[in-house]
């Protein structure tokens, strides 16, 4: 133990300096014992992360520049700002510890469109991108959530809102068929069809731990 | 088949701890049970895996439905670690197998830090000293009683005592307190805590307070906002009240005996435009704990906050605009309260157990806008009840700390100071 003057306390800490006042101790003899750890810095810096954002913010500016002193007829600058935006948002999302696995497949399957439908739009619009591209990345995102499950049937109830949510996205195809947007008839038929059948496998094979999982996630 | 998962929702004040929590403002608090002797972790493990289950409001994971959060039933494995940390730090989910509390040990300390969505301080005392009866069980098989447990009667009780004693009013007051008076500083480096605890006799503390015709928790805020007064404010004061805002246990007042939030409280305020001595502070407080500390205001509050929950246009909210109302009401509504000082009252133990352990320590997290919070706890020790006042601080130094320790010591109380930080 040791005594503190100015503060007339007794310290039970090991401490060199009255931890109160900072004044001189009078010790005792008394061992003392530490009441809590050496707390260390638990901030870390990331200084890989940073270079990585220094260098694609350099990238940006850099062609953006580069653009217009060399081609400003064509703003090609764009493709790099849409390309690493991509990257910068699709990525650490993936790369996160943890986290549902149906949760990261919605995400990409998110990213991927908004990325394919904004570079169409920014070459001069011609479809591809709703005719093509978004069917494929549907069928790949249902797909990926039924192997999932399959892989992994104890845990099913984890995937299915995720299971929902991208059968509900697979009929996007068919309805921008029904509104012009897309020209392409097997686009639209083959993600609605996969979609269906997913939500078909949901409701005959869907227990009752999958009927619980629903009510939670939807009580109100 | 898979298994059915048991789960249970939010309590009515929970939903606002997973809105705004963050590795600054972590609303996490620490509960700590010093023994006599050092833990052993093995031990403590055991205890740790046979006590889980038993407590519904802990073995769960936070998920999120479409309009509300819930908490569903947890299997994962839940880890023993030695205390390494700052106290009171961010429970990130991922690395604690979704658990939403951390058990830890140093020395003779067994300190459970459990993130308030999950229950209040009742509760996590109930599931720290269930703990701790079960790990005394193991490691003096011939000197406890075994074969019962002990501390788990309200276990597995995690009903929504809000909602219990809601009943709607015709006139809605709002409950939204005038600005007060905020603390400010420098912060501690990567989000360290200040821990000050100073332990003292409880008859010492309370002859000096029947000195004063105050009750222990009406001289213990006076002391707070005193030592606000003279360590942080202009000596001319402030326009803006110290605002001591002060949780009250509503177990007690409603007979509700759930092992969920179940709490409220009320804000004790002081203006200040110069020095004031210390009865004259205590007068100001008293009618204020006399007034606002009363069943009928605590149900009138209580009716206030759990309508939302009630509400049909509210609940059909979806819970990402829910989140960010909430977070916008929330910034709106604490600026209401300078410091909290959280009396957890008297910690018993079972007789048998008794001699084993030494005190208890209760740790409240604390947050940018209220950087400065205290807790007091009492328990029984050989030498007669003592109480255990701990400030925790997010700003360097410590002048609130000592200005309350010297005051004390001044009016007779013998005091010992136990501290964490850099001074060795």
């Amino acid at each position: 133990m040791k005594y503190c003057k100015a503060c007339r306390v007794q310290v039970c800490t090991p401490a060199f300096q009255c931890p109160l006042c900072g004044g001189a101790l009078a010790d005792d003899g008394t061992p003392c014992r530490p009441a809590y750890p050496p707390q260390h810095d638990a901030k870390g810096y990331h200084f890989v992360r940073r270079l990585l954002a220094f260098a694609s913010a350099l990238a940006c500016v850099v062609c953006a520049a580069a653009n217009l002193l060399l081609t400003p007829d064509v703003w090609w600058c764009l493709y790099v700002v849409t390309a690493l935006g991509y990257l910068w948002i699709s990525v650490p999302h993936m790369a996160r510890r943890g986290g549902n696995a149906g949760g990261k497949t919605l995400m990409q399957v998110l990213c991927l469109s908004a990325l394919a439908v904004l570079l169409d739009w920014e070459i001069g619009w011609r479809g591809w991108s709703v005719d093509f591209v978004l069917p494929v990345i549907c069928c790949g995102g249902i797909v990926t959530v039924l192997v999932l499950i399959l892989a992994n049937r104890t845990n099913w109830a984890g995937y299915v809102l995720y299971q929902v949510v991208l059968a509900v996205i697979g009929f996007v195809p068919a309805v921008l068929y029904a509104l012009g947007a897309a020209r392409f008839l097997p686009g639209a038929v083959v993600p609605g069809m996969l979609a269906a059948v997913s939500l078909l496998a949901l409701f005959l094979f869907g227990d009752r731990s999958i009927k619980s999982e629903f009510k939670r996630r939807l009580r109100f | 088949m898979a298994q059915v998962k048991k789960w249970h929702k939010l309590d009515n004040t929970a939903h606002l701890f997973p809105v705004i929590a963050s590795r600054r403002m972590t609303n996490v608090f620490r509960m700590t049970a010093v023994l006599t002797e050092d833990v052993a972790p093995q031990l403590l493990q055991q205890a740790l895996e046979d006590t889980l289950p038993l407590f519904a409001a802990f073995s769960v994971r936070l998920r999120h439905g479409l309009f509300w959060s819930y908490l569903e039933q947890n299997d994962a494995p839940a880890r023993l670690q030695p205390e390494q940390d700052a106290p009171c730090r961010y429970i990130d989910p991922l690395v604690t197998g979704r658990y939403l509390f951390r058990l830890l040990y140093f020395g003779p300390r067994i300190s459970l830090e459990t993130f308030h969505v999950l229950t209040d301080g009742v509760g996590a005392m109930r599931f720290l000293k269930a703990l701790c009866y079960r790990y005394l069980q193991l490691a003096h098989p011939g000197e406890v009683p075994l074969g019962t447990r002990f501390g788990v009667e309200q276990a597995g009780n995690v009903q929504d005592g809000y909602i219990k004693h809601y009943t709607p009013q015709k006139n809605w007051s709002t409950y939204r307190e005038p600005p007060a008076y905020r603390i400010r500083g420098e912060l501690r480096p990567s989000f360290e805590l200040g821990v000050c605890t100073a332990l003292m006799p409880l008859d010492a503390l309370k002859t000096q307070c029947a000195g004063l015709g105050a009750s222990v928790g009406e001289y213990l805020a006076a002391l707070l906002a005193l030592a606000v007064y003279e360590e942080h404010m202009p000596a001319a004061g402030s326009t803006r009240p110290v605002s001591i805002f002060v949780p009250v246990d509503l177990r007690r007042v409603f007979g509700t005996d759930t092992s969920a939030n179940f709490f409220s409280g009320f804000s004790a305020r002081v203006p200040f435009s110069g020095p004031r001595a210390p009865e004259e502070v205590i007068r100001i407080l008293k009618p204020q704990f006399a007034e606002k500390k009363t069943p009928a205001a605590f149900r009138d509050k209580l009716a206030y906050t759990a309508r939302s929950e009630v509400d049909l246009a509210i609940r059909m909210v979806p819970l990402p605009v829910k989140n960010g109302i909430l977070r916008i009401i929330y910034q709106r509504s604490n600026r209401g309260s300078t410091m909290t000082l959280s009396n957890l009252g008297k910690v018993d133990v079972e007789p048998d157990f008794a001699p084993f352990f030494a005190g208890f320590r209760f740790l409240l997290g604390a947050t940018p806008g209220e950087p400065l919070k205290c807790t007091a706890c009492s328990y029984q020790t050989p030498s007669g009840p003592q109480l255990a006042l701990t400030m925790t601080s997010l700003l360097t130094g410590t002048a609130a700390a000592r200005n309350i320790v010297r005051r004390l010591t001044a009016a007779g109380v013998p005091v010992t100071v136990e501290s964490a930080g850099e001074t060795e």
